[in-house]
């Protein structure tokens, strides 16, 4: 017989300050963290996780608890550790007479809800690894991160690896290098939480959220690899069972499409000739979405100032106005879908911004091919993405859901299991089961539920034994030795 | 001899006369400790015990046939909205409450007519 000691820690920030709550004001906890973005196969490229608690406690704690409030979870097991079980934010609250209830979410909700437009961003990887060193912040002029860096990066999250230089950050994030980089990438405005499973997909990564509330890109290439240090046998779990259930995932061969995306020369992206008034002193705001998005807007030099025939400004007289003191100011951004001009008058008579002509390097679709991989009956078309551009890309992809969806790969389910701290999604773990005999085989964990407030938990599991994995590929960036033999890639 | 001492009153009195007659001393006294945690039980027989750190407490606590100020005492202190301390027979002092309703029953009356109670109580450690 065994054991353990469970312990919990439930904390609100209160003022910007993570807040502990009373054990003794907690009556239970439990909930869930899984991936779930493409849940009929168990490892499915653009996945994401989905990391819930729900929870009851006495009702003296209402008034501390708001909608949206960042909420954290931590258990402990003497046989295990202390480990953060679930960070996020409340997304439902609930009270009775007696109790309050609540039930919170992982940091995606704040991170869909933002609208982010990027500059275009060309042939970088769509994730770019990040470390303690890394340069993460698009303002720095040696920038060089991947679009999902970038949209973290805005949503006010920090890598996770310099946690340490950034302790107020909203969220933390860490990137694998992706595999695939698309020729042009950009966000215009959408869901930013969308986007970025779109790229994830799209480069045959994963994108979730771990238990510390730290968002992830993994390559699924990665989870074969992994080094398993922790085990789940038969004494471990009360019930096993396995489903087989792949549904429209499964196939033979696989067909991906792809759409050129090519910059053309430097013409006219926008002509809008709404007139804008401006009393002396004041601004106006001029917001331009050209039809398709561009890499490079035509300015003065510096690339902050239009050039003076972008911008057709004039007195009531007709008397036409020019930049600088006495004229007109304005200041710039631009995003490849996206102009935002604020145009300042800094003259004494009234204005009319009459004109505005902007100048750039759209990129524009070019004709749609297809290429396929695999072989059978069981053909799948790839679901279109607007990331994958090139032909090459588009058969690596291709390749990939071949070697992934080719098996119909099982999805084991343990019940009965007292809850460890220490596992998280996406961890690779040894699982054995006598019945079946299965001894000490690499699995990856799906998905986690825990209960009764830390103490009980069960587990979704996929094998992942037949996959390749990372070392058996050169890697850009690493090194390697004479007589290393080793695939060239997808 | 160690006496129960409830909110402050010691349960010392006896028929005979000594001690506190205010509070009789109990004629029953089952003292539990409760687990909190969960035992699980493998598919190959293991058992997995996950045990919270602080076990709690709880006492029943009876009365064959006490005096009614006894009785008055008894009822005081289920009545309570608010926890307080008891010491056990073993000298440890617990905050305690009581959930359950009291439910005096009428035993006897004796030849003077006097009325003697049956009361049962189960002190929860909070």
């Amino acid at each position: 017989m065994g054991v353990s000691i469970a312990d919990y820690l439930l904390e609100l920030k209160i003022g910007g300050v993570w807040t502990a709550v009373a054990d003794s004001a907690v009556l239970r906890i439990g909930g869930s963290w899984k991936i779930s973005g493409n849940a009929a196969n168990a490892l499915a490229f653009g996945d994401d996780t989905d990391a819930t608690i729900s929870g009851q406690l006495l009702y003296s704690l209402w008034s501390s608890l708001s909608y949206q409030q960042p909420i954290r979870y931590t258990t402990y097991n003497s046989g295990d550790t202390t480990a953060r079980t679930f960070t996020g934010v409340i997304t439902k609250l609930h009270r009775t007479l007696d109790t309050c209830d609540l039930e919170a979410a992982g940091m995606k909700t704040l991170i869909a809800a933002t609208k982010i437009y990027s500059p275009m961003v060309v042939r970088r990887p769509a994730a770019t690894k990040t470390s303690a060193s890394s340069v993460e912040d698009p303002t720095n002029p040696a920038y060089a991160g991947g679009l999902i860096n970038y949209a973290m990066w805005q949503c006010g999250g920090r890598p996770a690896e310099q946690a340490g230089s950034y302790p107020a950050a909203t969220f933390y994030y860490s990137c694998d290098h992706a595999l695939i980089a698309p020729d042009y990438a950009w966000l215009a405005g959408e869901d930013t939480w969308a986007e970025c499973l779109k790229l994830a997909q799209a480069s045959g990564g994963q994108l979730y959220q771990d238990a510390s509330g730290v968002v992830r890109y993994r390559q699924v290439l990665g989870y074969a690899g992994a080094t398993a240090t922790d085990a789940i046998g038969n004494s471990d779990y009360a019930s096993a069972e396995e489903t087989t259930e792949p549904g429209v995932q499964h196939g033979t061969k696989f067909t991906c499409q792809y759409t050129p995306r090519r910059r053309l020369g430097t013409q006219t992206i926008a002509d809008d000739t709404t007139p804008r008034h401006i009393e002396p002193g004041e601004s106006v705001t001029i917001v331009i979405e050209p039809q398709n998005p561009i890499v490079r807007l035509e300015t003065a030099s510096g690339g902050t100032q239009l050039l003076p025939a972008a911008l057709v400004v004039a007195c009531q007289d007709g008397t036409r106005i020019n930049q600088g003191a006495g004229g007109y100011t304005h200041t710039l951004d631009v995003k490849a879908g996206r102009i935002i001009i604020t145009v300042t008058n800094a003259g004494s008579l009234a204005c009319t911004v009459w004109r505005v002509t902007l100048r750039g390097d759209p990129v524009v679709a070019g004709e749609s091919g297809s290429i396929s991989a695999g072989s059978g009956t069981i053909e799948r078309q790839i679901e279109p993405s607007v990331y994958i551009q090139r032909q090459s890309d588009a058969g690596r992809l291709a390749e990939m859901y071949a070697m992934f969806y080719g098996t119909a790969r099982p999805t084991v389910t343990v019940r009965g299991c007292a809850h460890t701290p220490s596992r998280a999604v996406g961890q690779t773990i040894l699982f054995s089961n006598a019945a079946w005999g299965i001894s000490s085989v690499p699995y990856v964990i799906l998905e986690i539920r825990h209960d009764d407030t830390g103490l009980t938990a069960e587990y979704a599991l996929a094998y992942v034994g037949d996959l390749p994995d990372m070392s058996q590929f050169y890697v850009v960036g690493q090194a390697y030795s004479s007589g290393d033999t080793k695939y060239l890639g997808w | 001899m160690s006496y129960l001492i409830i909110n402050g009153t010691t349960y010392s009195g006896l028929p005979n006369g000594t001690g506190n007659q205010s509070a009789w001393q109990p004629t029953g006294y089952v003292p539990k400790i409760e687990k909190i945690g969960t035992t699980l039980v493998a598919a190959d027989g293991t058992h997995n015990r996950v045990e919270r750190a602080s076990p709690k407490r709880a006492w029943k606590i009876d009365w064959d046939g006490c005096n009614n100020a006894t009785r008055l005492a008894l009822a005081t202190l289920a009545a309570l909205g608010s926890s307080f301390s008891m010491t056990d027979f073993d000298g440890a002092t617990y905050t305690c409450f009581i959930d359950d309703p009291f439910e005096p029953s009428w035993a006897f009356n004796d030849l003077s007519g006097a009325s003697f109670w049956a009361c049962a109580i189960t002190v929860r450690q909070v």
